[in-house]
């Protein structure tokens, strides 16, 4: 009898540190994970386990990044580039949910970046009816949200918040056995991001855009084979994937170079300047073919 | 008997909710005060790891894999608890300019010995880069938790 009891509490025990261990695994491993640059990669190649693999879905850019970019970039505001808060209510699956989580989290951010608080209370709550959906309701603090998006004053706190529930609930996800949703929702994030750029790079061309713009095509040469592990495990990924790979047919053209350039040191301030820099080949034909290629994909994926 | 395992289930269940709940505390208090301390720069993303370490050698801390974009400066800054911030570092490196030999940075300078709380880098290459949180060489000892935030802070001008 005492056996049988001490038998049951080492298994306590055990359960215990097993749980302990999961709790501080949370985004860190000690196996490198290799950036697919881009040339010559056949991604359906690339094989990754699954801690290796929610490693690679957390290193994705955050939702206010690109809107940052843009911004600090002197791109004046427009809400063209968004999409209708209100479309999602039609979204059913839980598929189609977490991908458009991550494209409304991308469009708030950029709502965040621009201060535009007086539009941004449509989108919380559109984004708290995905977040309850997809059980993550927790993480989305509706109230608080609100309450900041009433002044322009509290931009800071916003923002900040904003990021942090999706950083949070994109966590969990990871966390939880639902690596799938958290694809879908850095996809959405890098989909809607990509959108963004390309359509301000179609008003307003610049060198700087047309880099950002392909150099995103080694960002799909490591998400893509990430979505072709879960199309093995749900039919929806199909669609999103043979989108994806239309998408990275156009992105492929784009050239990328590597140099080193031995001069260039920490500046007197204390910035420190990377000394490798890459080189995008990529003419105006070609760009606009990627403009055009994420336009189609990006309305098809929101529909 | 059966009374005994039960207040120990109970205690490991509370001992379980009671270090979640302090590692909670801990990241929302740390992340929130690093974050907002960035001055101008927007915060994209935190890392948060506890720390202890049990023998001079042991590696501690953690590595996290992050998307860094051409044409960006961004901003890394270590955050960790009062008496705690002096023996932790976070170091940015690649799979070429490894974490012990030449990362592109750190918040310690081995040479002259000296901390700070964050740096700027010029990312000229969009690819995957690693943020580590670890204790210093010989540093440690005590139980702790530091938190690592990554902000933007404009398009690079250099």
């Amino acid at each position: 009898m005492r056996n049988k009891w001490l038998g049951s509490l080492a298994l306590v025990c055990v359960t215990f540190m097993q749980f302990s261990c999961g709790g501080c695994n949370g985004g860190g491993s000690e196996d490198d994970i290799k950036f697919i640059p881009g040339d010559d990669v056949n991604t359906s190649e690339v094989n990754y386990n699954s801690d290796a693999m929610n490693e690679v879905i957390a290193s994705f850019s955050s939702p206010v990044e690109m809107a940052a970019l843009l911004k600090d970039s002197g791109v004046p505001f427009s809400t063209r580039y968004l999409v209708n808060p209100d479309q999602v209510k039609d979204y059913t699956s839980s598929f189609k949910k977490a991908l458009g989580l991550g494209i409304l989290s991308a469009d708030l951010g950029y709502l965040n970046v621009y201060s535009k608080t007086s539009q941004i209370l449509d989108y919380l709550v559109s984004i708290r009816g995905l977040t309850e959906d997809l059980k993550l309701g927790q993480f989305f603090d509706f109230q608080a949200l609100k309450r900041l998006a009433t002044s322009e004053d509290n931009i800071d706190s916003l923002q900040y918040m904003c990021v942090n529930s999706y950083q949070d609930m994109d966590e969990h996800l990871r966390n939880n056995q639902r690596s799938n949703l958290s694809a879908l929702l850095v996809t959405g994030v890098w989909v809607e991001s990509l959108y963004l750029i390309t359509q301000v790079a179609k008003e307003q061309p610049s060198d700087q855009f047309k880099e950002t713009i392909g150099e995103q095509k080694g960002i799909l040469n490591n998400l893509l084979p990430i979505l072709k592990i879960f199309k093995n495990t749900d039919k929806n990924f199909e669609e999103l994937v043979q989108y994806l790979e239309e998408l990275k047919e156009v992105l492929d053209v784009a050239k990328i170079t590597v140099h080193v350039d031995e001069n260039t040191q920490a500046r007197e301030d204390g910035i420190i300047v990377q000394n490798e820099y890459s080189v995008v080949e990529l003419s105006k034909e070609e760009l606009q073919e990627i403009i055009t290629t994420t336009e189609k994909i990006r309305n098809k994926i929101v529909k | 008997m059966k009374r005994l395992f039960i207040l120990l289930v109970l205690a490991v269940l509370a001992l379980a909710s009671f270090t979640d709940k302090a590692d909670a505390q801990c990241k929302q208090q740390l992340v929130y005060q690093c974050a907002t301390q960035t001055e101008k720069a927007i915060y994209l993303r935190d890392f948060n790891t506890k720390l202890k370490r049990d023998s001079p050698d042991e590696e501690t801390g953690m590595k996290w894999t992050v998307v860094l974009n051409k044409g960006t400066q961004y901003r890394f800054s270590l955050c960790a608890p009062d008496g705690f911030q002096e023996q932790v570092v976070l170091t940015l490196y690649d799979s070429e300019h490894p974490e012990n030999s030449k990362p592109y940075g750190c918040t310690y300078d081995k040479v002259t010995k000296s901390d700070r709380k964050s740096f700027d880098f010029i990312c000229n290459k969009t690819g995957m880069y690693y943020i580590s949180i670890r204790f210093k060489p010989g540093e440690g000892g005590k139980k702790g938790c530091a938190v690592g935030i990554l902000s933007f802070v404009g398009k690079s001008k250099s």
